[in-house]
């Protein structure tokens, strides 16, 4: 290469970097025509290459991301239970073994190591006494210690866990047939959004012995975005009933929710303490023995989903309204423990009496079919005895949100 | 946990905090280049992203032995991702045609369809033209103009001389402006 051309090749790099750096073109004299046109040649060269999405972006984070504290979790489950307590820094190091001297200390001073022997009896009469008397613990564990707070919150924030997840019940312990109210909060510990499929997330009542669900609440139809460091909350009512609308067991009782799917990945939803309650023993409120059995069969077909109400059954406290739905187009049964369907079909519902005010009945507890789903609502009050035509109407399955009404003659 | 070894290297060796904050503010670095460099060579949006993924993953994988004294990371980076591009055109045997990316894809500010149709004609005519260059001239190309590294950068990942990529880098521009330039007579 000759020497001018040697120059003219510095000139057009020297041109490109502050092209490519963003910098404005200069009217260089070192540039002939032919390395303008080059350069404006450089300048279609530039806008070639594409720029990734948002959504590619997010997605391939949010699993880069999975990756890491999944390997961090391996990497700790490697180490020795006794290692993790160890801190990896050394200033955190010497303060963790100020402390565990501190501990150590006193607890020999409490045992009376450093005291005469007179004073180490005090202090046995005194640990009899004054600190034995300990507040009640705030938190509930699977232990078999009855709860004593009103409410329970846990929190699952594993290595593993991009979400972390707390949950809790309104009271610990509640009479039968009280509604079960249930918050839960998941909040996005990583860096980046994440994108839950189906929100809110399928969570189960699980029974504490049998460690078995007895009710579980499908996951909803929502695509929810949490950003980094958001809190996102949901409720639920249980009403105490299985698939089937019977009162479940008393006992203890705990939540569970199940993982969620994220653009194709599975995250982690642990609640590390799960929260429990207790179910008292003794009649529910509406469990009484049903004194008549209202025969309907009736069907209503709205949108394409056909509602067939089968019974009615009228207790001394309250009624039981049974329905039959023939499957949604969208509905896909999940055999399991219980079974379910890959989405939530939970219905409210309201009745009128005798062409009176539309009162609640509640959401349905949820039977899964191979076919179908049974469904059952409580009606908590009693009926009038005199009631001679009930209006019932189910306000959605689900997310179908069509309406289909029923008249119930209740006298025979 | 993975460890970083700190170094004199600059971006690596400067962040602190854990793993996933460090391969994430990584990851938001590097990512626009790295996606620009992929696409730029397999001119395929969707066979871009899914390179991508496999260089993302592939540096994760490879983290804990990355030597930030040895070879700055973006360096590191694109080399993975370089051996991944030639991977993949190995595993199908032939290098592709470069692809025309749909004019919907192409960032442009609210041009009209007639716009649209032009600029698409346009990059599918560089595209063409780029198929003449020859293997190591698409590399140097690509990473020049893609993820727009420095001349040293570049001639690291290849372990060619700076001023040999920058004479190549010269001689193609010129070559492609030339059949560019007839495409558009």
């Amino acid at each position: 290469m000759s020497r001018e051309e040697q120059e003219r090749q510095k000139a057009f790099l020297e041109n490109l970097d502050r092209m490519l750096g963003g910098e404005p073109a200069k009217d260089d004299p070192a540039l002939d025509d032919d390395l303008k046109s080059a350069l404006r040649m450089a300048e279609h060269l530039q806008r070639l290459g594409l720029t990734p999405s948002a959504e590619f972006k997010g997605e391939l984070k949010a699993r880069l991301l999975q990756k890491i504290y999944e390997k961090d979790k391996q990497a700790q489950e490697k180490q020795g239970w006794f290692w993790r307590w160890i801190p990896r820094q050394i200033a955190w190091q010497a303060v963790s073994a100020v402390a565990l001297i501190l501990v150590v200390v006193g607890i020999m001073w409490g045992v009376g190591v450093f005291r005469p022997s007179h004073q180490a009896s005090i202090s046995e009469t005194e640990a009899q006494t004054g600190p034995k008397a300990a507040a009640p613990s705030t938190t509930t564990t699977p232990a078999t210690t009855a709860p004593t707070a009103r409410t329970t919150t846990t929190a699952g924030y594993g290595a593993g866990t991009l979400i972390a997840a707390s949950a809790g019940t309104d009271k610990t312990s509640y009479a039968r047939g009280e509604d079960v109210k249930i918050q839960v909060e998941l909040k996005n510990t990583s860096v980046g959004p994440i994108t839950i499929d189906r929100f809110p997330p399928i969570l189960s009542l699980m029974q504490t012995d049998t460690k078995q669900p007895v009710y579980t609440f499908a996951a909803g139809t929502a695509t929810r975005t949490i950003a980094a460091g958001e809190t996102v909350k949901f409720s639920l009512d249980w009403g105490q009933q299985d698939s089937k609308g019977a009162y479940v067991a008393a006992g203890s009782y705990y939540i569970e929710l199940e993982d969620v799917n994220s653009q194709g990945q599975t995250l982690q939803l642990n609640l590390a303490t799960p929260p429990r309650f207790i179910i008292q023993s003794g009649a529910a409120a509406t469990t009484g023995e049903t004194v008549r059995t209202v025969t309907v069969d009736s069907a209503q077909t709205v949108g394409g989903i056909t509602v067939v109400l089968r019974k009615i059954e009228l207790t001394a406290t309250g009624a039981r309204v049974y329905a039959f739905v023939a499957p949604p187009p969208d509905y896909s049964f999940v055999p399991g423990n219980p079974p379910r369907a890959t989405q939530d079909y939970s219905a409210p519902a309201y009745y009128s009496l005798d062409g009176g005010w539309f009162k609640d009945a509640g959401t349905s507890s949820v039977e899964y079919l191979v076919n179908g789903m049974n469904h059952v609502w409580v009606i908590k009050e009693p009926l009038p005895a005199d009631a001679s035509e009930m209006q019932f109407s189910v306000a959605g399955i689900g997310q179908w949100k069509d309406t289909w009404r029923f008249t119930i003659a209740l006298k025979p | 946990m993975l460890n970083l070894q700190s170094g004199p290297d600059t971006d690596v060796g400067k962040t602190a905090g854990s793993t996933a904050e460090t391969f994430g503010q990584l990851y938001e670095q590097y990512l626009p280049k790295v996606f620009q460099y992929v696409s730029f060579r397999v001119g395929d949006r969707h066979m871009a992203e899914d390179l991508t993924s496999v260089v993302f993953e592939k540096a994760l994988t490879k983290f804990q032995s990355y030597d930030s004294t040895k070879a700055a990371f973006s360096t590191w980076l694109f080399s993975i991702a370089r051996n991944t591009v030639i991977d993949h055109y190995r595993a199908s045997s032939k290098e592709r045609n470069w692809k025309t990316e749909n004019a919907a894809a192409v960032p442009a500010s609210d041009p009209s369809p007639e716009d649209e149709a032009v600029r698409s004609e346009e990059i599918r005519q560089l595209r063409s033209c780029l198929s003449l260059l020859g293997q190591t001239e698409k590399e140097i190309v690509s990473l020049k103009f893609a993820s727009e590294m420095t001349n040293r950068q570049i001639a690291g990942i290849l372990g060619l001389s700076e001023s040999n990529v920058g004479t190549i880098i010269y001689r193609a521009v010129r070559k492609l402006r030339d059949g560019f330039t007839g495409w558009q007579k």
